[in-house]
């Protein structure tokens, strides 16, 4: 059998999905669930074989998700009108359902997963999913962590500066901090472009938190941030900077 | 702007080739009129003529710093008076002392220098007259461009705008997902079906009569956000209620066309989409001295961490307002604890 989940907030669209998946007696739902966080949490838990996940959601979005996941499942989209989105994915062997979707085209889609089950390749596929999603540079305005059990959802508006640590990104806001596993160059390009500066190798600063630069040994420069945090501007970091602060 | 004459070599070629044709005339005439020897009517009418375009140059700057937007008026003409005066008065002053240096032995040249005097005045006057007409012109025909220019970006404004009405009335995911609700429900309830389907095409029916007129009355604008919102209710259910409170003054209002639609779908696309709890939408309109006032506000999960950027469908609204109204403080946005409320000012004719 199949272990199945279905993630999707709108009960006919789930009511859909149950009477298509009717049909099939190798599939098997254990579950569904209305919303991000329930539904990530039943993944890692239930550790199912499929996912049907909806993109827009509240509280997570699937592709939100999909970061976080310690379970790696294999996972077919189902959303109205994020084809442009999606189009990069479809080389993944991950399918998606636009809706509204015929029955047809629906068990095209389970005789994909089946196979995919069958090899075992999901987790690879997943992170490829993630990369080339961070590939399309898109803004982001939160940033979903993991710390232990507990999930953070850090607003941007509030992210104070970054710092790589080896494969990880440290985010500091005012009150708290949070890894995340993603890179420098990831946050560089989907931080908004008028908000945050890469000042050095290492760290990323929000522009308005910038209290001064100060010269510091001889043609080297750093930044102290409102907080008192003082951070070091590298040669690349410097024009970089200097535009933004129109200095 | 620039000094036309200095704005770009060729400009400055041209204004020299332009004197020196003028010289050259000049010169011939001299040779005409008088029984100068050729070279002396030569170098005079250069002199005279390459030192009046030399300090023509400047004039640019006292009608550019005096008068910015190139109109008339008698502190203007004053100006001009004096810097003509100061221009014809050094301009002979110059003439003169270099002529008599250069042609330090000519005696019968300098008789006719002194009798030309009047002739070199009125040259003068006549020569001032022209540049300042010159560059007139050319402020004029710079300004005519700038003009242009606003009224072609203003255009652009405007259609701009009814694309993006069009867009928003026409939500794709709106559209898809209740037609995806239509689909399972012709499993389940296919007579639930079917009136979602009647009021989906009501609702489509009126987005696309939109542009036939412009305004409508607030009635019939509110019967069709009824559609939308019990269609949302049927995908929804009781996550999603609504309330209105409509002063009895505001019913046969007119207001334009569509114009609450991308707000209700901010409410549900905010509220609704993003909740696990059950959202308010309310909409009231009453009278004020200025029309009518409506707002329209909804709960949201005070938890949630905003994912888009809200306000293109807000911006719509501000900029449809703003090109039918010609006023832009007709919206006002409050963003509360838990509670969004947008309030929309709708100015009416007054008439009784």
């Amino acid at each position: 059998m199949i272990k199945t989940i279905i993630v999707e907030d709108e009960k006919l669209a789930r009511d859909l999905l149950k009477d298509y998946l009717g049909k099939h007696e190798d599939f098997e739902i254990i579950g569904e669930y209305e919303d991000g966080f329930s539904g990530l949490k039943a993944i890692n838990e239930l550790k199912p074989d499929l996912v049907f996940l909806d993109i827009q959601m509240p509280k997570l979005t699937g592709f939100e998700m999909l970061e976080i996941l310690e379970h790696h499942p294999a996972i077919i989209f189902t959303t109205a009108y994020d084809q442009y989105a999606l189009k990069a994915f479809e080389h993944n062997a991950l399918d998606y359902l636009l809706k509204p979707y015929s029955s047809e085209r629906f068990d095209e889609a389970l005789v994909k997963a089946r196979e995919r089950i069958q090899s075992g390749e999901e987790a690879k596929s997943i992170n490829k999913l993630v990369e080339q999603r961070d590939a399309q540079e898109d803004p982001i305005h939160r940033v979903v962590v993991k710390s232990r059990s507990k999930i953070h959802v850090i607003p941007v508006e509030t992210i104070t500066y970054l710092e790589a640590q080896d494969d990880y990104v440290m985010i500091y806001t005012h009150d708290s901090k949070h890894l995340k596993q993603k890179t420098m160059k990831y946050f560089e390009s989907h931080l908004p472009d008028e908000d945050f500066v890469r000042i050095h190798r290492s760290y990323i600063a929000r522009i308005s938190e910038i209290a001064q630069m100060q010269l510091y040994e001889k043609e080297s420069y750093i930044v102290i941030l409102k907080n008192g945090i003082k951070l070091p501007v590298s040669k690349t970091g410097l024009p970089k900077l200097k535009s933004k602060l129109d200095f | 702007m620039s000094n036309p004459i200095l704005e770009r070599i060729k400009h400055i070629y041209i204004y020299f080739i332009v004197w020196v044709i003028i010289a050259v005339i000049q010169a011939f005439l001299i040779i005409f009129a008088t029984d100068l020897r050729y070279y002396i009517a030569i170098v005079d009418s250069l002199v005279f003529n390459i030192v009046f375009a030399l300090l023509a140059v400047t004039i640019w700057y006292p009608i550019r710093y005096s008068n910015p937007d190139g109109k008339l008026s008698i502190r203007i003409i004053f100006t001009y008076l004096v810097v003509g005066i100061l221009i014809i008065t050094g301009w002979l002053y110059l003439g003169y002392m270099i002529l008599k240096v250069v042609l330090v032995d000519q005696e019968a040249y300098f008789t006719f220098l002194n009798d030309s005097f009047i002739a070199r005045l009125a040259t003068g006057i006549l020569y001032y007259g022209v540049i300042m007409l010159m560059y007139h012109l050319f402020i004029y025909g710079k300004e005519l461009e700038a003009k242009k220019l606003t009224e072609t970006n203003l255009n652009l404004l405007v259609k701009e705008s009814e694309l993006n009405v069009l867009r928003s009335q026409l939500n794709p995911h709106f559209l898809f997902n209740s037609l995806n609700s239509i689909s399972s429900l012709t499993i389940s309830d296919p007579g639930t079906a079917r009136d979602m389907i009647i009021k989906l095409s009501e609702f489509l029916r009126y987005a696309l009569r939109h542009g036939e007129r412009e305004k409508t009355k607030l009635a019939e604008e509110i019967k069709n956000i009824e559609l939308y919102l019990q269609i949302e209710k049927i995908r929804f259910g009781d996550k999603l209620v609504f309330e209105k409170e409509i002063a009895e003054t505001c019913v046969g209002g007119l207001i334009p066309n569509m114009i609450l639609q991308p707000l209700f779908e901010n409410a549900v696309k905010h509220g609704v989409y993003e909740s696990t709890e059950p959202i308010n939408i309310k909409l009231t309109c009453e009278g004020v001295p200025s029309g009518m006032q409506i707002e329209i506000s909804n709960n949201f999960d005070s938890n949630q961490v905003t994912r888009k950027g809200a306000g293109i469908g807000l911006k719509n609204v501000r900029n449809r307002l703003k090109l039918i109204y010609g006023r832009d403080d007709l919206v006002r946005v409050d963003t509360g604890e838990d509670v969004f409320s947008v309030r929309l000012i709708i100015p009416q004719n007054i008439k009784l």
